[in-house]
């Protein structure tokens, strides 16, 4: 309880109210705009971070990714195009919605969900991680190397239709971790003499390349002028929400924070497949599925719930263990790590003041989201229309200046054009780049703790099947390898 | 690491051709020419844009970006040239200004 107080008074200052704040208006109009990501907007963004204090810089990034789960529905209901991957389920009964002239009670309906989803996600994340932490703790390095594994598998399994392809867009990610100093000898690893290569590739610099820059090369062509019309509308209506709706509602959300603040802890999973998951199961279960796809109030409910109690779990094997289980739990955990808070078990017991700062800040997150969207939504609905051919070549400049402020280099801005160019060739191949990211991320400490533990072990690899936590997660692998290969098989047969 | 990425490439090759054997049907990827050129100009662009810095100096190398970019997309509206010139310079003096970005 001691450590709860001070992390409020060390969460409770001005700076991190206006950081989150302008956190989540940026990930408002990021989410809002069909084409720009939440990742996208944090990758842009990160380098102003690294002036930031640690809890500061995590509301900034805390804000842009709550309000980007919000905002991405903004898009799909009034103009029936996501604004964020995640938004698909919530696009066709909230379009439907606006095509009867209710788009405001959609939007209101999305962002009740929404925060609902977030605060309970928020909750969780108080009341669990701390147990979590504990537990962590008394693992020594073959439990966490199988931790690291174990997040390998689930790559594979929900990247994309083909495994095969995910698997080696992950080994990619692992190969391109691997590139400098070797962390046990000190030797060097595939440099090719190059000295700009000796520590390896920065993070921030893939993921600029991976998820910004090649985005602006797949984005040549479309365009995203919309008619306005629908907008209109949305003053007309008054938006009143039920009570009966509200009871309609209540299990679906309920049962969907569930499913999404499950989905949120395993790591390799995200907010879509939460949405689509959750939209599915309701949908299976509700008395009204004739209504789901063209304008039922639980689908809405159920999607923007899923997808912002995704949030929050997804902080509990990344402050607890410093597992990722997303990309953008990725980039947070080099903002961890650029505040000198090393990820890992032990970041509990060191910097406890500061975890619980973070994880009560995320509660007024999700608060000052709700305000901000109540006021602020039917503004966003003009930022829709904003052209591409403004947004992309400041997007470019932001990568560029983004890239060379990492480590002042050039040389940094023209790896993220390669990767820019890897993207663009495997997307086009049908490769998922997330598990390249998740590869590059997770490579360096499955690779340390792996290395770590057969010095330990003198070598034997029966190191990893000696405790009887490294013997539940070796059967937890197990049984998701089968599993995942099971529903493969099935998915090639139908 | 690199063993497995050829082993994987090995069974998907393998796959589509036991697919091409048994006349299956297989996912072609279609290419359009004209999309692909354009990618490859905007590429030309940024390999330009980032070859130049050194040259010109970040601030004025992103505004000539900047302009070219929208030249490319064929845009007419006159004050769009403006808006993105003028946002390269406020990036520009953003990262100088406010970050202590010692840009080129």
């Amino acid at each position: 309880m001691d450590v709860f107080m001070q992390g409020f008074s060390a969460f409770f200052t001005l700076s991190s109210f206006l950081f989150m704040n302008i956190g989540l208006l940026l990930g408002l109009i990021f989410g809002a705009i069909p084409g720009l990501t939440v990742i996208l907007c944090i990758v842009l963004f990160l380098p102003f971070t690294y002036t930031m204090g640690p809890i500061d810089s995590f509301m900034f990034l805390l804000g842009i990714y709550c309000a980007g789960g919000y905002g991405g529905s903004i898009s799909a209901i009034l103009i029936n195009t996501p604004g964020t991957p995640h938004a698909t389920a919530t696009m066709a009964d909230g379009y439907a919605l606006t095509k009867q002239g209710r788009s405001k009670k959609a939007l209101n309906i999305a962002l009740q969900a929404s925060t609902f989803g977030g605060m309970a996600s928020a909750l969780t994340l108080l009341f669990f991680a701390p147990q979590v932490a504990k537990f962590a703790q008394k693992m020594g390095t073959p439990e966490y190397f199988l931790v690291c594994l174990f997040g390998l598998t689930v790559i594979a399994g929900v990247s994309g239709k083909s495994l095969i392809k995910g698997i080696i867009s992950g080994a990619v990610g692992l190969f391109i971790s691997t590139i400098g100093l070797d962390p046990m000898t000190g030797s060097t690893r595939y440099i090719f003499k190059n000295i700009n290569l000796y520590s390896g590739f920065d993070l921030v610099i893939c993921l600029i390349g991976l998820f910004a820059l090649s985005e602006v090369l797949s984005k040549s062509k479309k365009s995203n002028q919309v008619t306005l019309s629908s907008l209109d509308e949305v003053k007309q209506e008054s938006g009143h929400i039920t009570a009966k709706e509200y009871k309609r509602m209540s299990l679906p959300a309920l049962f969907s924070a569930v499913v999404g603040i499950i989905i949120g802890i395993i790591p390799g999973t995200g907010a879509s497949m939460a949405s689509f998951v959750s939209y599915d199961r309701v949908k299976a279960m509700s008395k009204h599925k004739q209504e789901f796809g063209s304008g039922s109030i639980e689908g809405i409910a159920a999607a923007e719930t899923a997808n912002n109690a995704v949030t929050g779990a997804t902080l509990i094997p990344l402050l607890t263990m410093g597992i990722p289980g997303d990309g953008v739990a990725a980039i947070m955990l080099g903002a961890l790590m650029i505040n000198g808070l090393t990820p890992g078990p032990n970041l509990f017991a060191k910097h406890g003041v500061t975890m619980y700062a973070i994880m009560i800040g995320l509660i007024f997150v999700n608060l000052f989201m709700y305000l901000q969207g109540k006021t602020l939504t039917k503004y966003f609905a003009r930022v829709v229309s904003i052209p591409v051919s403004i947004l992309t070549p400041i997007i470019v400049i932001f990568c560029f200046a983004g890239a060379f402020s990492v480590n002042n280099s050039l040389f940094d801005v023209r790896v993220t054009l390669a990767f820019a160019v890897i993207a663009y060739v495997f997307s086009k191949l049908g490769f998922s780049t997330i598990p390249i990211l998740l590869g590059l991320v997770l490579g360096d400490i499955t690779e340390e703790n792996f290395r770590r533990s057969l010095i330990l072990s003198d070598g034997s690899w029966s190191i990893f099947a000696q405790s009887p936590i490294s013997i539940a997660f070796l059967v937890i692998i197990a049984l998701t390898v089968v599993l995942i290969v099971r529903g493969k098989i099935i998915e090639s047969k139908q | 690491m690199l063993s497995l990425i050829l082993v994987c490439s090995v069974v998907l090759i393998l796959q589509e051709a036991i697919k091409i054997v048994r006349k299956q049907p297989i996912e072609v990827v279609m290419l359009d020419v004209l999309t692909e050129i354009r990618a490859i100009i905007i590429l030309v662009l940024l390999l330009l844009y980032a070859l130049l810095i050194p040259f010109f100096g970040f601030i004025v190398t992103s505004m000539l970006f900047a302009l070219a970019m929208l030249g490319f997309f064929r845009v007419k509206r006159w004050w769009y040239y403006l808006i993105v010139a003028l946002s390269a310079l406020l990036i520009g003096l953003l990262f100088q200004v406010v970050l202590n970005v010692r840009l080129p």
